[in-house]
Parts: C-alpha cells; sequence; structure tokens
C-alpha cells in the first residue's frame, strides 16, 4: 500500500540509499541500518541472533536483484547507485508523482519509492482494467456537429413602416453590397464575413475573427 | 352593442400603434447556414470561404427585432442592398 514520503520515512532514521534508473524511471530503496543483517537472516532462514557474515552480503544482492527487476534490467547487470545522502524531496514526495511503499518481508521496514515516470513507464492507467485512459477536452468535442448562421444587419425600420410592407414591394436598406455581416453558432458571433458566392450557392468570405 | 366593444378595441390598437409607430427596430436578413464540426470551426481563419447550403438565388428571411417576419430576394440597389418581399404574415 502506497503511502505519503513523510509518513513512510519517519524522523531521524539512519537509511541506506540505493537507486535504479531506466531512462527516466527510477526506483529508489531506503534500507535502515541495521536492515541488511536481519534481511540476510530471513532470506538465509537464520535465526534472529545468527551473525553469519554472509547475511550482508545475500541482502545487498538481493535488493540489487529486485531493484534491476523493477527496472526490467537483468539482474547482475545495470548499476545500483550507492547514495551517500537521502535524495531531494523531489524524488520522494507524493505531490511531485513519486509513490512510496514501506517492504515488510523479507526486507524489514525497507522503503521503496518509484516516480512518476516510472509508474507511467510500468503501470499504465488504461492496463488497470479500472479507469478508461483519459482523452483531452478538445479532441472529444473535436466532432460535434454545429450550426452556424449568416445574418447581415440591414438598418432599422420605424415600427410604421414595418407595418406598411407589403408583398412585391422593394425595401431599400442602408446597407451597402459590401457590407460587414456575422456568422454565429447559438446567437455569438464567431467571424466577421463578407458576401461571397461558391459555385451555385451562397458563400461567405471571413475577414475576422471575434475572440470568445 | 358589441359591435361598438369592438370597434373601440380596434381603435384602441390604432391609437396604441401611433403611439409607438415611430419607434425603430432592428432589421436583419438571415442569408442561410451551413453546419461543421467544433474541430472545422475552430479552425477557421480570415480569408477562408465558407460555403453556405442556400442557393445565390434562394429566398432571405427578413428578422424584425430578431423574429422572423418575410421573406425576399435580396438584391443589389445601386450600391445597397434591397430586399423584394416574397412572403408576408
Amino acid at each position: 500500500m502506497s503511502m505519503s514520503s513523510a509518513s513512510i520515512l519517519g524522523a531521524g532514521t539512519n537509511l541506506h540509499w540505493r537507486r535504479a534508473r531506466v531512462e527516466q524511471s527510477t526506483v529508489l530503496l531506503a534500507m535502515p541500518a541495521g536492515g541488511w543483517v536481519a534481511c540476510g537472516q530471513k532470506l538465509l532462514g537464520l535465526a534472529e541472533a545468527s551473525k553469519e557474515p554472509m547475511c550482508e552480503r545475500i541482502a545487498h544482492e538481493a535488493v540489487a536483484d529486485l531493484m534491476a527487476r523493477l527496472c526490467v534490467s537483468e539482474p547482475g547487470k545495470g548499476a545500483i547507485e550507492v547514495l551517500t545522502r537521502a535524495p531531494a524531496d523531489t524524488d520522494l514526495a507524493e505531490h511531485h508523482g513519486n509513490v512510496g511503499f514501506v517492504l515488510t518481508h523479507p526486507l524489514p521496514r525497507a522503503r521503496l519509492f518509484v516516480n512518476a515516470e516510472w509508474c507511467d513507464e510500468f503501470v499504465p492507467i488504461h492496463e488497470s482494467g479500472k479507469l478508461p485512459p483519459l482523452d483531452g477536452r478538445r479532441s472529444a468535442i473535436a466532432s460535434t456537429r454545429v450550426e452556424a448562421k449568416a445574418t447581415i444587419e440591414l438598418g432599422a425600420l420605424s415600427i410604421h413602416d414595418s407595418l406598411g410592407l407589403s408583398v412585391g414591394e422593394v425595401l431599400l436598406t442602408d446597407a451597402r453590397t459590401d457590407s460587414v455581416a456575422l456568422l454565429s453558432v447559438s446567437n455569438r458571433g464567431v467571424a466577421s464575413v463578407t458576401l461571397s458566392s461558391s459555385q451555385d450557392n451562397r458563400a461567405l468570405r471571413l475577414t475576422d475573427l471575434i475572440a470568445s | 352593442m358589441a359591435g361598438e366593444a369592438v370597434n373601440a378595441k380596434i381603435g384602441s390598437a390604432t391609437k396604441d400603434l401611433h403611439l409607438v409607430g415611430h419607434v425603430r427596430v432592428s432589421l436583419v436578413a438571415e442569408l442561410g447556414q451551413t453546419e461543421m464540426t467544433v474541430d472545422e470551426l475552430f479552425k477557421l481563419s480570415k480569408q477562408d470561404v465558407v460555403t453556405l447550403n442556400e442557393t445565390l438565388d434562394a429566398p432571405v428571411t427578413l428578422l424584425l427585432n430578431g423574429k422572423p417576419i418575410a421573406r425576399g430576394a435580396l438584391l443589389a440597389v445601386d450600391e445597397n442592398l434591397g430586399v423584394r418581399i416574397t412572403e408576408l404574415l
């Protein structure tokens, strides 16, 4: 189970840090100072009191093997870095995209951190089977069809004149033949246009786009 | 009596219209429409030509105060636009 880096690290613990990398993916492991021997004892099935010298070596090899496998490289190949100081907060903290774990067996209280790139590489969301991959909002709406209307202001006329209109009458307007018309979507103007034609159809040539 | 009441109503309506007859209202012609995707809309740029569904001689709809009240043929009268009214309620 993942936990926050602060609660995983605790305070005042003397930790030995190891780091493995594959491109941008990083795995960090922190072993408590006395953890190597305890780990070796568990791996070898020895009693806790046993001070068999090979315990520590076995533990180091086991950790190196674990980290190599986590980075999908061949065990024994690829350098496992020994860090002389704790990594920066950017490599550990959850809000930087890192995920931390506490390992209990056979690595007593060892801490394991993987960064966001490691998660993206080895635990893609779409393979989790729980959530579908997300798509951009613009691309999601890109194929939505909208109706655009073209209108042209012809001016204003009095209510009296409007009531006097009759079929067959030619209404002379204030608008010039080269007047700017408006292309709108849902009554919101999106572009200024001039009248044009395209084969037998009316067409519009865009003169200006209206910023929203 | 009933006839007098109707005449009074008509007189009232006429009087009301005379009161507001000078008020000017906007006249807009709806030239036509087209359908496009949001993607196409976002990609529009200056000088692009958008073809409408209407043919060149299709009637335009006249909107008075935003309401469609008539249809007509759009024509040029010298340098101005004119509309020959073809349909009116």
